[in-house]
């Protein structure tokens, strides 16, 4: 345990976004956005092009703000101070690439040591990952010979071996079956104890499954924040959906318009 | 070093290195050359085999340039560009283990190479100067700048031809280098300057021991490859257009640099002065040969000194002998008159030391063509079978019908000239033995 972990946080919570603006090629794909996440599992839902990408990739220091502020661990990301963030980042992108050669291990220490994990802790943290990812049995199989679902575990392998305070998942849940995704919620709640995990995802059982906490979003701003139960009870039997959660996401993207 | 252990496991690293082996001492050890039968053979001496190892980057450069290409693609073909830009190590670091994996491979396989060579080296000579450490040096260093302005060619222009279309550019490039320029003697002589062909990192043997890589080229060429290579780093690491045409700033500048400071003229090698001096045996008649060839003097003393000993009849006739430390091009610079005899100690011209001492040099062009070579022939053979004492004009070398005749004409000639007048007779056909 570093001296960083257990050091009290000066912060109010590990993701704050004021009025934040960032474009994603011409379009203002997030606007005006104010957020705050702190530790727990927080599902970002929305239709496609409400921004969820944009704002991951924002999070994770790929775009930077054209408006507004973010602050991650108390810390606004730019300049030099970008790296000590970045080494307490998990980040899987939703194109997820890989060096299809490597073996799983090989990618997810090659990960850690670009996540300047110290040299003693990198071998137990990327046993520990795959473990996690539940890849042990194929830690020594080269990605190419792995499945969609398995590179998808892959890649939240290498997102979590350096421990990260700030998970950032865009669409985990792709290619994983039914048996993966259950797995997958698992180690979610597992995480939300002592991590701020952001998973973005268009499949509302997802979030109602193993999110703390529910972020709604349209054109790039935000419509409802709240828990899960919150959300199913904005709905009523009026509005589409096979579920309490998708006739409050109905009713609240409703609204929204 | 984990990354560098990965990245020389799975990347095209340990792959080119064996390649760079293979092609290289394939053809020095499995092909038939200039390289393993003349004067500069590659394992003759140290320079030597410095020399050829840069003529074989013929073929080893540009795979080391197409390797870094395929290399520096693998990012965007990946696709990981964004996860790894999300990564707290900068581009710069990122970039040293692929970089590392590469260079060290490619020069592993040369330095390889070069061992094989020097074994042998250290069993054929006990010459040993530090001429060709910078020969060898740029050699390798033409590697680290092939891989690394490959790498970052292959990721500004990360498409699937970029290597192969760089590794055929380049090809051509050393190939051209080695045989279009000017008085390089082939149809296309000419066709690249020799300041061109001096970028490139290939040198051609010279069939000539006693020559060295003049030390002021391999210094440009140093200051060309760094260049090159600081640029390539650049391409490979530098983010965004503006910073990436920055990169370019080296390797243009270098560029130019050594254009300018690179002979335009013949000027890449120049005499070895130390391996040329001359030892010579203890005692008389003087029999010297290169400090290049010193183990070799006690092979030549015995029959050199039966040479003078025939050529004593002569008037005039030479009374020492010495290696002629020129090239085998240059044979025909070498006086056939005068007080010293001259012999050769290298594979083409050195199988009949007595012969040559006796009669000079075989002659190496002559503008008439046959005509000529046949009355020089002739001569040759009329001097050195007199001074043998020899009924007959007698020849190793199956000579022509034409020279035959001529042979036998000047025997007779000879033959017929009362005893005491002879000698100066043979002495002035020995004179003009080389004449066409």
């Amino acid at each position: 345990m570093s001296a960083a972990e257990t050091a009290p946080t000066t912060y109010a919570s590990e993701i704050r976004a004021v009025g934040l603006r960032v474009r994603a090629g011409r379009r203002m794909a997030v606007n005006e956005l104010d957020l705050s996440l702190g530790i727990g599992v927080h599902g970002i839902l929305g239709p496609n092009g409400a921004g969820k990408t944009t704002l991951i990739r924002c999070l994770a220091t790929v775009l930077r703000p054209s408006g507004g502020s973010v602050e991650l661990l108390g810390r606004k990301p730019g300049g030099t101070d970008l790296r000590p963030i970045r080494r307490e980042i998990g980040y899987l992108p939703q194109q997820f690439g890989f060096y299809s050669r490597f073996t799983v291990r090989e990618f997810v220490e090659y990960m850690a040591w670009l996540k300047e994990m110290p040299k003693a802790e990198i071998p137990e943290a990327v046993q520990r990952a795959i473990d996690r990812a539940d890849l042990t049995s194929r830690a020594d199989d080269k990605l190419k010979t792995l499945s969609g679902g398995m590179v998808r575990r892959a890649g939240i392998a290498q997102a979590l071996v350096n421990n990260p305070r700030i998970l950032l998942l865009d669409e985990p849940t792709v290619g994983l079956d039914p048996a993966q995704r259950m797995q997958f919620r698992e180690l979610l709640r597992s995480l939300s104890s002592d991590t701020c995990v952001v998973v973005s995802t268009h499949l509302v059982e997802d979030v109602a499954n193993a999110c703390t906490d529910v972020v709604l979003m349209r054109e790039g701003r935000l419509v409802f924040q709240g828990t899960p139960e919150t959300l199913a009870a904005a709905g009523s039997e009026s509005e589409a959906g096979d579920s309490p959660l998708e006739r409050g996401y109905s009713a609240l993207l409703g609204r929204a318009s | 070093m984990k990354a560098l252990k990965i990245e020389l496991r799975r990347s095209v690293a340990l792959w080119t290195g064996g390649l760079v082996v293979l092609i290289a001492l394939g053809m020095l050890l499995g092909m038939s050359g200039p390289w393993n039968r003349g004067p500069d053979g590659w394992t003759s001496e140290w320079t030597s085999l410095a020399v050829w190892q840069r003529f074989m980057l013929n073929m080893v450069w540009p795979l080391a340039l197409g390797a870094g290409a395929w290399q520096g693609r693998r990012d965007r073909r990946a696709g990981v560009d964004e996860l790894m830009s999300t990564m707290p190590k900068t581009a710069f670091q990122r970039a040293v283990p692929p970089v590392a994996a590469l260079c060290l491979s490619a020069v592993a396989g040369y330095l390889v190479i070069f061992l094989v060579g020097a074994v042998q080296v250290l069993g054929n000579t006990s010459y040993f100067d530090a001429d060709w450490l910078p020969v060898t040096v740029v050699g390798m260093l033409s590697l680290v700048a092939a891989v690394l302005i490959g790498m970052g060619i292959g990721r500004v222009l990360p498409y699937l031809l970029t290597a192969p279309i760089l590794a055929v550019l380049a090809f051509a490039a050393t190939t051209l280098a080695l045989v279009a320029t000017p008085s390089s003697g082939s149809d296309i002589e000419g066709t690249v300057s020799n300041e061109f062909a001096l970028m490139t990192p290939v040198l051609k043997g010279q069939y000539n021991p006693f020559l060295k890589v003049a030390a002021d080229v391999s210094a440009v060429q140093v200051l060309w490859f760094l260049g090159l290579a600081v640029t390539g780093f650049g391409l490979l690491t530098f983010i965004g257009r503006k910073a990436q045409l920055l990169a370019l700033v080296p390797a243009v500048a270098a560029g130019l640099f050594t254009f300018f400071l690179l002979p335009s003229h013949d000027g890449v090698y120049e005499r070895d002065e130390a391996a040329s001096a001359l030892v010579c045996a203890d005692g008389g008649p003087r029999v010297c040969v290169s400090r290049l060839h010193e183990d070799d003097l006690g092979e030549y003393v015995g029959q050199a000194r039966e040479a003078l000993t025939k050529l004593a009849k002569l008037p005039g006739g030479p009374t020492s002998a010495e290696e002629a430390r020129v090239g085998y091009f240059d044979v025909d610079t070498v006086p056939s008159s005068g007080g010293t005899a001259y012999f050769f100690t290298d594979f083409w011209n050195g199988k009949d030391i007595e012969q040559t001492l006796l009669a000079g040099p075989a002659r190496f062009r002559c503008e008439n063509g046959m005509t000529g070579y046949d009355k020089s022939a002739a001569r040759r053979v009329v001097v050195a079978s007199w001074l043998n004492g020899e009924s007959k004009p007698v020849s190793r070398k199956e000579l022509t019908p034409q020279a035959t005749d001529i042979a036998g004409k000047l025997w007779n000639e000879v033959r017929a000239l009362p005893a005491d007048q002879q000698p100066a007779r043979v002495a002035a056909l020995r004179a003009e033995a080389r004449d066409c």
